[in-house]
């Protein structure tokens, strides 16, 4: 372990942590200094995006990311936020209401193996090689390439496979070799560590003070002991990391659908903007996202859709100056190119592509059986007449098992097999996340009016 | 509090979803650490040097060659990777995966797709050395294993 290289990461994520502070404080203010600490992650992912996303639109222009460039956003970013929010009263030193909450130490000792799994975790990050064939021979040559020649590499990025997938990750990337001083690629796998700490705690932000302790921490321990998640997350590339801004987001837009609280809407809007920065399924995704929050709003259509898809298409135009790059220098394979006939030719893979989808989605052995436990608390949601959260997230599983068997059905030339060949194996993580993310809301509308 | 719950069939329930979350901890806990620990007293017991080509390893690439390469040609380098019958392998993918890796492994050095009069120097992956002279000869820098050569364009 470089501990040069760790200072250099350690020191970035803090300023994400900052601006992501600074942001929330702007949008929601803190009442108590115990709600920046229980919403600490949430800034974090937040402010990941919010540094990031400007270095890609940056990038675009021809400037690349460097210490300076990343502290000056940050300052900015930061100071706008903190001018925006000036009005908020100061947060006080604790929040005045205590509660009482059922088998509390059930949920710390939950709490505490996830930790406990995280830590160890770290000592696998802090030693990885570079050894997932994706990140290798291409997710960072491509931030190399930022780092060592300043900006988009036109000739490197045409040689290397996935020419047009969205470079949010390889400019976090390649800031994260400007902060440790070198293209260290083994420390790198420490940024995606602290991705997933990041993701664990924010559900968990975002969930307390609404969930019980014994509610949310069974399902988040059972994430972190996810086989699959232990044997990815730390990859330097883009799979997870979009599941994590996605689910993220999808919360937010559960909960704004809940309670209307603007500071989620804006968080959703934000995190959607990084799914759909972060890879090319982050768009199906947030089309399944955006659709099935207009379909379960239907009632509250005039207040929720001008919200929900007006902040989708401003989302949507983040994405817009790395499109504008990459269509201007004809870069191509943004879709899958298939044209009407060849999708009939290709009927017949509708069912196995549709069949080996779901088994990988419910792979127990890969993924536990946590999205099949939280399908089950959204069908008993369903029986029992509570149709917030639940509705939203099997239509979401739905809309999401079916964008995957479009994936599938559309690109011909992969094979229908449960492999690496295929994204399928890697991008059904986004649905079984959700499914750990949504389980413990689920439960807890099952039972809410009982209080 | 549980009984109160589970006089109710949304209380059972809700109780029924937590305790399956909380079964499935119990069960995974043990393996999950284990894995998790396993994990990383691999990837401890490796040299920095030896994690940073780590993925050479599964590939069947020459570590040497790799570690000639990055010592022999400099950071502002062009090569070109050949690869060819004139090793034994012990994986298909092996001579395939060369050129890619290598690119990935030697950045900022630039890699071209062919030795041709742009590019410095040539690595050699069981290749034809007479054929790739053609346009012109080369000065051998490594050929520290049978069939792998490292060689520079002779001024």
């Amino acid at each position: 372990m470089n501990a040069w290289s760790i200072a250099g990461l350690a020191a970035l994520n803090a300023l994400f942590c900052v601006v992501g502070a600074a942001l929330l404080w702007a949008v929601r203010g803190w009442r108590a200094w115990t709600e920046l600490l229980r919403l600490g992650a949430v800034a974090y992912l937040l402010g990941v995006v919010c540094t990031t996303l400007p270095l890609v639109w940056l990038l675009t222009v021809g400037v690349g990311p460097s210490v300076p460039l990343v502290i000056a956003l940050a300052v900015v970013a930061a100071g706008a936020a903190l001018f925006a929010g000036r009005r908020r009263p100061r947060p006080a030193w604790r929040l005045r209401e205590r509660r009482t909450e059922p088998f509390v130490l059930v949920g710390v000792a939950c709490a505490a193996l996830a930790v406990v799994w995280l830590e160890a975790f770290f000592r696998v990050a802090r030693a990885s090689g570079l050894e997932a064939f994706d990140a290798w021979s291409f997710w960072v040559p491509k931030a190399q390439a930022i780092y060592y020649f300043g900006g988009l590499d036109e000739r490197l990025f045409r040689e290397l496979a996935g020419q047009t997938y969205p470079i949010l990750v390889p400019t976090l990337e390649a800031t994260d070799f400007h902060f440790m001083g070198s293209a260290d690629t083994n420390a790198l796998h420490v940024q995606f560590w602290l991705l997933l700490v990041g993701f664990v705690f924010a559900v968990a932000g975002l969930l307390r003070p609404r969930v019980p302790l014994v509610v949310v921490w069974p399902f988040l321990a059972a994430l972190v002991l996810m086989p699959e998640l232990g044997a990815r997350a730390i990859a330097p590339q883009a799979d997870l990391t979009l599941d994590y801004f996605f689910v993220s987001a999808a919360l937010c837009a559960a909960l704004f659908l809940r309670e209307r609280e603007p500071w989620l809407l804006v968080s959703y809007g934000i995190l959607l903007a990084a799914a759909m920065s972060t890879k090319r399924e982050g768009q199906l995704l947030a089309a399944c996202l955006v659709g099935a929050a207009v379909a379960v709003s239907w009632r509250d259509r005039r207040f929720a859709w001008p919200r929900l898809v007006g902040v989708a298409a401003l989302a949507f135009v983040a994405t817009l100056p790395w499109r504008f790059w990459f269509t201007s220098r004809d870069l191509r394979g943004e879709t899958p190119g298939a044209s009407l006939s060849t999708l009939l030719d290709s009927a017949g893979r509708i069912l196995p592509s549709l069949r080996l989808v779901v088994e990988l989605a419910l792979d127990s052995g890969a993924w536990l059986a946590l999205l099949p436990i939280a399908i089950t608390a959204a069908a008993l949601c369903l029986v029992f007449g509570r149709r917030g959260a639940s509705a939203l997230f099997l239509l979401v599983v739905a809309f999401g098992l079916l964008g995957l068997t479009w994936i599938l059905w559309s690109i011909a030339a992969l094979p229908i097999v449960p492999s690496d060949a295929t994204p399928i194996p890697r991008a059904v993580g986004a649905l079984t996340l959700l499914g750990a993310a949504f389980g413990p809301l689920l439960v807890w509308e099952l039972v809410e009016d009982r209080r | 509090m549980l009984r109160t719950l589970l006089r109710d069939p949304r209380g059972a329930g809700a109780v029924a979803v937590v305790a399956l979350a909380l079964l499935l901890v119990i069960v995974q806990a043990v393996p999950g650490l284990g894995r998790v620990h396993d994990a990383a007293a691999r990837n401890e017991g490796l040299a920095p040097y030896e994690r940073s080509i780590v993925s050479a390893y599964g590939l069947d690439i020459s570590r040497n060659f790799l570690r000639a390469a990055r010592r022999l040609l400099p950071p502002d380098a062009t090569y070109a990777v050949a690869t060819g019958d004139g090793v034994q392998v012990s994986t298909p993918i092996t001579l395939s995966a060369v050129a890619p890796y290598a690119q990935s492994l030697l950045l900022p050095r630039r890699q071209l797709p062919f030795f041709t009069a742009d590019a410095q120097y040539l690595l050699c992956y069981g290749c034809d050395l007479t054929e790739q002279q053609k346009g012109g000869a080369v000065r051998v820098l490594w050929n520290g294993e049978p069939g792998l050569v490292i060689a520079r364009r002779a001024a």
